[in-house]
């Protein structure tokens, strides 16, 4: 004990200082190993990794989507809830109570009056459970919205419902956004669509539309937020709305902001609970369950460009990956490939209801002139009804003298690969 | 701007929803959580996976979560331990130190020559750590990861306090000792 036990008490109520941020101060009953050691320990605090923005981003949306699931469950009645939500089985799920609910009437009719023929005003009606499909939508209200039945190419969706909505209906807005592009040039504009669905049977009245900020990936920082004077604006039972944004690369103070990857957010929106002027606020909670992504290169449009066209086709595991584009600029590469899955494969365009925007983002790697591979990281998708085009960008240039390019794609979500695509450079 | 809310606070707004009381948690303990899986498995993007699967775990079962057996420190680390622990089970073979990107290890503040030197420093440290007994690396990771003090390792590991600073102190020395080594070497 004594001495040795003396040091390490001492040693750990520094620690818990340095932990907690304070500053630690060895007096002079510390020896140099402990002070030493101290230092050390303090290094490590330093060195300490934080999660990143956009994984936190990515998991509080990913946890706020699981919230609403297990909200959204515990509102379904108990009938329901023995019923699965894949749209398949529950059409499954309905035929066969058609069926036995015919069957039951058939049979209790030929019990009870032998070989009558049932009356047609006995057939008992069995409802559908609610479609998990988006409701038809209705004329946009304000000028810069537009409404759209298709399915959207935004590569992310959120489902947000307020707390309050776990004891009335409540609101049940469901969002999608997107963008033109997965990877834009200096002076590109960049056009962000937003599209808010009200799955709810009430009508959503908020004081503002929808605003959205662009986040600096890298900082975790806003550098432009969408401003909103237009007033209020509602959103009726079933009614989705788009609205569109531009954006000109430049931040609030009117300066062009740095290449890098920006990603989407939504702000929060106060909504009125009814339409007397001195109803009550409350607050509505919009959050991405993937966050949309987009790259703002630093390449100059004009300098060095040079597009090549492969169309190279690759067949693994049932899926096809063709290789459509490659634009090599003085200042990296980006990469345009489609994606078929088998021909019996449903691919759902994004929904959050028909979990659609499952993870199909595809990781690839690439190599010049047969060097080390190295990362390129995760693409970014649209998604069509029967494929999807995966974009990727390398911020890194590949020299005029590049003889060859080696392309591949490690896996596609769950699909594994590989897809390797060997493309000549010569000429 | 993160306010950090003390447990009394964050149980205090049970009573308006558990969602919100969860947020809370959530934002506190997000970073400690995965720092303490970083210092385990020293890969950022596993550690993000487990993390992810960790608070996923969480919210699923925070409805049987109760403050009276447990404190939340206490429960989500204990979730965890044993999703780290199940990862080790089924990817036995393939533990390794890992190459970290240089930019995923980075903070803000970093010039492109810090960064470089910070990315070498833990890599190195990773390297480190990878030899100390399971055990210290376990303690390690709960002190400089969950930020847990020695009371809190002590009851969930079944040591006693003063052990547990034994064996920090220890482990501490044994890194600085190692990467200076390995810095000289």
């Amino acid at each position: 004990m004594g001495r040795g036990y003396e040091e390490e008490k001492l040693f750990s109520e520094n620690i818990d200082r340095l932990l907690a941020g304070k500053d630690v101060t060895g007096g002079p009953e510390i020896d140099e190993d402990t002070r030493t050691a101290l230092d050390f320990a303090r290094r490590m605090t330093e060195l300490r990794v934080s999660p990143s923005s956009g994984f936190q981003a990515y998991l509080k949306a990913r946890l706020t989507e699981k919230l609403n699931e297990q909200e959204s469950a515990a509102r379904r009645g108990w009938f329901w809830k023995l019923i699965p939500r894949e749209p398949v089985w529950q059409a499954v799920t309905v035929l066969a109570i058609m069926f036995i609910v015919g069957g039951v009437l058939w049979g209790t009719i030929f019990n009870d009056s032998g070989s009558q023929l049932p009356n047609p005003t006995q057939t008992t009606v069995v409802s559908a459970p609610t479609s998990t499909t988006p409701a038809a939508t209705t004329a946009p209200v304000t000028s810069v919205a537009t409404t759209t039945t298709a399915a959207p190419t935004a590569s992310a969706t959120t489902t947000t419902v307020p707390a309050s909505s776990t004891a009335a209906p409540g609101y049940y807005l469901v969002a999608q956004a997107g963008t033109d592009k997965a990877v834009y040039l200096k002076d590109d504009i960049i056009n962000i669509s937003l599209s808010v669905h009200n799955y709810s049977s009430q009508t959503f009245i908020s004081t503002h539309q929808p605003i959205i900020s662009l986040m600096q990936k890298s900082t975790g920082q806003p550098v432009y937020t969408f401003a909103d004077n237009k007033g209020d604006w509602s959103l009726g039972s079933g009614e989705t709305r788009t609205i569109n944004y531009s954006w000109t690369q430049l931040d609030e103070n009117g300066r062009t902001v740095a290449p890098g990857t920006y990603f989407i957010e939504l702000e929060d929106l106060d909504y009125k609970t009814g339409t007397a002027a001195d109803s009550p606020h409350q607050s509505l909670k919009l959050n991405l369950s993937q966050p949309v992504y987009f790259e703002i290169s630093d390449a100059s449009p004009a300098a060095g460009v040079r597009v090549l066209t492969p169309n190279q086709t690759l067949l693994f595991n049932g899926i096809t990956v063709t290789l459509q584009k490659i634009e090599f600029s003085e200042h990296g590469v980006y990469i345009t490939a489609v994606v078929t899955p088998p021909s019996d494969y449903v691919l759902l365009p994004p929904s959050p209801e028909l979990k659609a925007a499952q993870d199909y983002r595809a990781a690839a790697g690439y190599s010049v002139d047969g060097g080390w591979v190295q990362d390129i990281g995760i693409s970014s998708v649209e998604y069509y009804s029967d494929r999807m085009v995966h974009s990727w960008y390398i911020p890194n240039p590949v020299p005029n003298s590049a003889q060859k390019l080696t392309f591949v794609v490690n896996e596609i979500g769950n699909w594994s690969g590989p897809w390797q695509f060997t493309i000549s450079l010569a000429n | 701007m993160l306010v950090i809310l003390t447990q009394a606070e964050i149980v205090e707004k049970v009573g308006s929803s558990a969602a919100e009381v969860f947020a809370g948690f959530y934002e506190q303990y997000l970073p400690k959580v995965f720092r303490y899986i970083n210092y385990r498995v020293t890969d950022i993007s596993l550690a993000e996976d487990l993390t992810s699967a960790v608070f996923e775990k969480a919210l699923t079962k925070f409805k049987t979560y109760s403050s009276d057996k447990a404190n939340f420190s206490t429960w989500i680390f204990t979730i965890a331990r044993n999703t780290l622990i199940d990862h080790y089970r089924v990817n036995s073979k393939t533990q390794m130190v890992r190459a970290e990107d240089p930019a995923a290890l980075a903070v803000q503040s970093d010039s492109p020559e810090d960064a470089g030197e910070r990315a070498e420093e833990i890599q190195l440290l990773n390297s480190c750590l990878a030899e100390l007994s399971q055990p210290e690396r376990e303690i390690i990771s709960l002190k400089f990861g969950a930020e847990m003090t020695n009371r809190e390792i002590a009851k969930m590991l079944a040591l006693t306090e003063s052990n547990v600073g034994i064996i920090i102190f220890r482990a501490v020395r044994k890194l600085r000792d190692n990467f200076r080594g390995r810095l000289n070497g």
